[in-house]
């Protein structure tokens, strides 16, 4: 009994303790910084420092770009262990037509291999290890030039022969397969790969296959002998059944070991949250000393990826040098680090993300999915009715939870007001971007008068649905502040249940349409070509678990106009033609209110002092470098550390 | 019975006293709804008006850990009470039956401590639970199966001890069947025993539903619960310790004073079966 009270006492001690935790980090607001433009570091300075004043203008104007511009005059450092707090693991690791890549999975993807293209500082993207790109003159046909001389880890070539293998596998996936829309047929020959549409691609080929997801590039010999390769099991598969079988009998290999073609190489990979991925330098790289280039790179002998996602742990893990550096979307703590001079702190919002909460639409029928699977009969949406009592299936719903969200409020108290509320897909300085797209602004009348109408729409009183988040405390804590305000204009008329769910199934349960609404974070990219996948018609697959379908259209909306938008967006080379498209894209957005907006992200990339060129690589042949942080994902192969000995 | 409980035994029970009362009667009570978010006063240290302070998102810490102390007693209560049932009838027939039964009750009861109730509860509410707002069920389920064997232990061990009192052979001599003998002779016996010990049972109760909370498995947000209010508050423990420490500090007072009571009735009982 003794003991059972002895237990009891220290548990609770132990709560209280592990409240305390962290409590020794640093009052929020130190002043100064010693900083370059878009970097604080190294020696405290005054509060009205000019860079760190640049630093505000640059994030409030949308075009903090995370370069790290700190003196590097003392030159780069080989040597080193590297360790990387990451945000999250990767669902359906690491192959690139099946990983759920996000931020934390493009991080690693940029370290064990490389892509087709980069996005260069100026926010163009250009050929990486594709060489040149040459269209025919009715853009029917495309012929890439690969650079020659680069090997995978396990010694084989890159060839047109190989980028196409990788390529093929994407479009006959059933997850990726629809981004290649009107490519008939990709092959190599080789150090040429060959694209033939039948539509013009006149902004260039392969909008899927370029910096991220299918653009990674991994050796054929290994995807070869994955059990999940899309010829083996995709109903989209060139094969016969015969072969199908014959190639799942001998698939073998694991997925979660890639073998890639970048700076470092896989060494080993332990799934779930406190664990990570390891790769160690790659004596081969193309651009090391035994390369092509000429260049030196990578600097660090390895590189360790640790998985934290809780903020709080992530935060403690650098302060407490378990961490070389981290990254993070959370705005709050990023404003506890800003004028810090114990850290180096990159922030980067351009062309970056936007959070929204996206609501489940699957209803009807789609035709233009019935189209590209060649079918005659519709396809229906929801054809066992999972979603009939979604309220948010009704645009009346969706207006007036729009009409009732104060953003400014949210970005202010929950946010440090570093970021800007969102009032569509593309954040200032983005094709697209609008002042006024249209959307509903915070309006407590107007969102009454459309709640009534959700009422009677929907037949709900109280209006009932269910708010998935992820089970990180500041974001549970966040969709409440959300659902607070619903609640102060709608009143017990609206019943919404906050459901946190673990960071490792979320994004799987809005593939499937398992959902009712669900905030998420994402859209982020360089050009609207990049998320034409997540919006047209014939991404949004029916939620059917007897057929279980990953749909990147997650809202499963199907709208006309962003259809005929993105016809233009991606087969027209008029610049001001793109821009109106684009613009379109989003008016319609704010028409329908396919997704809930709340903010834009901003991405931070906090390390401690030692570590150098966060962000700077070159591009070969070119004067211009690659872009600092692209929605929250950088380069790694050109970090070092001061004397070539990190400390993680 | 000349033995005293002492000041702090009575100020342990006036506290928990207190808070019942203020948690059954939260909505009659003058204080802030724990859903109302007061704008511009998000991390704000405890004021007149929110005298433990306001939390990450504005709502007052204050009546949130009233509205807590529902989750946490209701939870940690119903948990005591029906595993007292189960637990204290299963621990009366082992204890008075003997033999055989008590040889495989005591068995089970005994294999069934070894599991641990973190795992129990996460691998409950993987199998069983597709909604949080069922989970306060799986939560009370969780807790009964945990608290059944250490309470039937403890009956068993007193029912042992007074099985072969005078008292109750001759009931059984006089023909009282064994349902009188165990309810009538026995359970007033080891009642004062049961009642202390339940009342460490439900301090433990309160502490594990705080780490499940603290886990964000408890009941869904909004309603707020301590475990999910410390868990919450660490993101801005370097700015706003208030958050996490005024709940802690609750549920840490609450703790105490539920073990210190238990402890104090056990003290206060024993003599008195000691001159039986």
């Amino acid at each position: 009994m003794a003991r059972a009270r002895l237990v009891a006492v220290a548990a609770a001690f132990a709560l209280i303790a592990v409240a305390c935790a962290g409590s020794d980090s640093p009052v929020e607001g130190d002043p100064g910084a010693d900083a370059g433009v878009e970097s604080t570091a190294g020696t405290a300075a005054a509060p009205d420092d000019p860079a760190t004043e640049e630093i505000v203008a640059a994030r409030e104007a949308g075009e903090a770009t995370g370069e790290d511009v700190r003196d590097d005059s003392t030159g780069p450092v080989h040597g080193g262990r590297l360790v990387y707090g990451i945000e999250a693991d990767t669902a359906n690791p690491f192959a690139p037509y099946a990983a759920l890549c996000a931020i934390s999975c493009r991080m690693i993807m940029r370290a064990i291999t490389e892509s087709m293209y980069v996005t260069d500082a100026k926010g163009d993207i250009v050929p990486y290890l594709v060489e040149s790109e040459t269209p025919s003159e009715d853009f029917l046909m495309w012929t890439l030039k690969v650079r020659d001389g680069i090997t995978f880890h396990d010694g084989t070539p890159l060839t047109g022969e190989a980028m196409a293998y990788n390529i093929n596998l994407c479009r006959f996936s059933q997850q990726i397969g629809p981004g290649y829309l009107g490519i008939e047929d990709v092959w190599g020959e080789g150090q040429y790969l060959y694209y033939e549409t039948s539509i013009p691609f006149a902004t260039g080929p392969g909008p899927a296959s370029r910096e991220n997801g299918c653009g990674f590039m991994f050796s054929p010999a290994w995807l070869e002998t994955l059990p999940n390769n899309p010829l083996y099991s995709s109903p989209f598969s060139p094969l016969s059944a015969d072969e199908r079988a014959a190639g799942l009998a001998s698939a073998t290999g694991d997925p979660s070991a890639p073998v890639g073609l970048g700076a470092f190489r896989f060494v080993e990979y332990t799934p779930g949250n406190g664990n990570s991925f390891i790769a160690e330098r790659n004596p081969d790289y193309w651009r090391g000393p035994n390369g092509i280039t000429g260049e030196n790179l990578p600097y660090l002998d390895e590189i360790e990826f640790v998985v934290a996602a809780d903020i709080t742990g992530r935060s403690n893990g650098l302060r407490g040098g378990q961490f070389d550096l981290m990254h993070t979307s959370n705005a709050d703590e990023i404003a506890k680090y800003e004028r810090d001079p114990d850290f180096v702190t990159l922030q980067a919002n351009d062309f970056g993300e936007t959070n929204f909460n996206v609501m489940n639409v699957a209803a009807g029928v789609n035709p233009v999915l019935s189209e590209v699977r060649g079918l005659d009969e519709p396809i229906e949406m929801d054809p066992l009715g999972l979603n009939a009592s979604n309220p948010l299936v009704h645009l009346s719903c969706r207006k007036a939870l729009a009409h009732a969200f104060d953003g400014e409020r949210f970005v202010e108290e929950r946010l440090g007001g570093l970021v800007r509320p969102a009032n569509g897909p593309f954040p200032p300085g983005s094709m697209g971007y609008l002042e006024d797209s249209g959307y509903p602004t915070y309006d407590p009348e107007a969102a009454a008068a459309a709640f009534e109408q959700c009422k009677t729409d929907s037949g709900q009183n109280p209006v009932t649905f269910g708010f998935n988040t992820t089970n990180d405390p500041f974001n549970v804590e966040s969709n409440e502040l959300v659902l607070a305000m619903w609640t102060d204009v709608f009143g017990d008329e609206l019943a919404v249940t906050i459901q946190p769910i673990e960071q490792g199934q979320y994004f799987g349960l809005a593939l499937a349409g398992i959902f009712e609404m669900m905030a998420l974070r994402a859209y982020g990219g360089v050009d609207p070509i990049e998320l034409w996948l997540w919006w047209n018609s014939a991404t949004a697959l029916p939620i059917d678990p007897r057929v279980p379908e990953l749909a990147f259209n997650v809202g499963r909306f199907t709208d006309p106009a962003i259809d005929a938008a993105y016809d233009v967006i991606r087969h027209n080379p008029d610049p001001e033609a793109r821009r109106e498209a684009a613009e379109e894209v989003n008016r319609a957005f704010g028409r329908n209110v396919w997704n809930l907006w709340t903010h834009w992200t901003l991405w931070g990339v906090i390390a401690n002092p030692w570590v150098r060129n966060i962000t700077d690589l070159p591009i070969p042949g070119s004067d211009v470098g690659a872009f600092a942080v692209n929605a929250g994902a950088h380069h790694v192969a050109q970090i070092w550390c001061t004397d070539g000995d990190c400390q993680g | 019975m000349g033995r005293r409980l002492g000041f702090f035994f009575w100020l342990a029970v006036a506290y928990l006293a207190v808070l019942a009362v203020a948690a059954v009667f939260a909505d009659v009570l003058p204080i802030k709804d724990p859903a109302d978010t007061f704008a511009g006063t998000s991390k704000q240290g405890p004021s007149l008006s929110h005298w433990f302070g306001n939390d990450g998102v504005g709502r007052d810490v204050f009546s949130r850990v009233i509205y807590g102390a529902q989750v946490s007693l209701v939870i940690s209560t119903v948990g005591t009470v029906l595993a007292l049932v189960i637990g204290g009838l299963l621990g009366m027939v082992s204890g008075y039956y003997s033999g055989r039964v008590d040889r495989w009750l005591t068995a089970t009861l005994n294999a069934s401590l070894v599991i641990p109730p973190l795992i129990l509860f996460l691998a409950l509410v993987l199998f069983l639970d597709s909604e949080a707002k069922r989970r306060i069920f799986i939560l009370v389920f969780t807790f009964v199966l945990l608290s059944i064997a250490p309470i039937a232990r403890v009956v068993r061990a007193a029912t042992l001890s007074c099985a072969n009192q005078d008292y109750v052979l001759a009931a059984r001599t006089l023909g009282a069947r064994d349902g009188r003998v165990l309810f009538r002779e026995v359970l007033p016996n080891v009642a004062p025993s049961l009642v202390s010990y339940s009342l460490i049972i439900m301090a433990g109760l309160i502490v594990v539903e705080g780490a499940v909370a603290f886990l964000g498995l408890s009941v869904p947000p909004p309603t707020p619960t301590w475990g999910d209010m410390i868990n919450k508050g660490r993101t801005n423990l370097d700015v706003a310790a208030h958050i996490s420490l005024m709940p802690a500090i609750v549920m840490f007072v609450t703790v105490l004073a539920l073990n210190f009571v238990g402890d104090r009735l056990q003290q206060y009982f024993e003599p008195r079966e000691a001159v039986l």
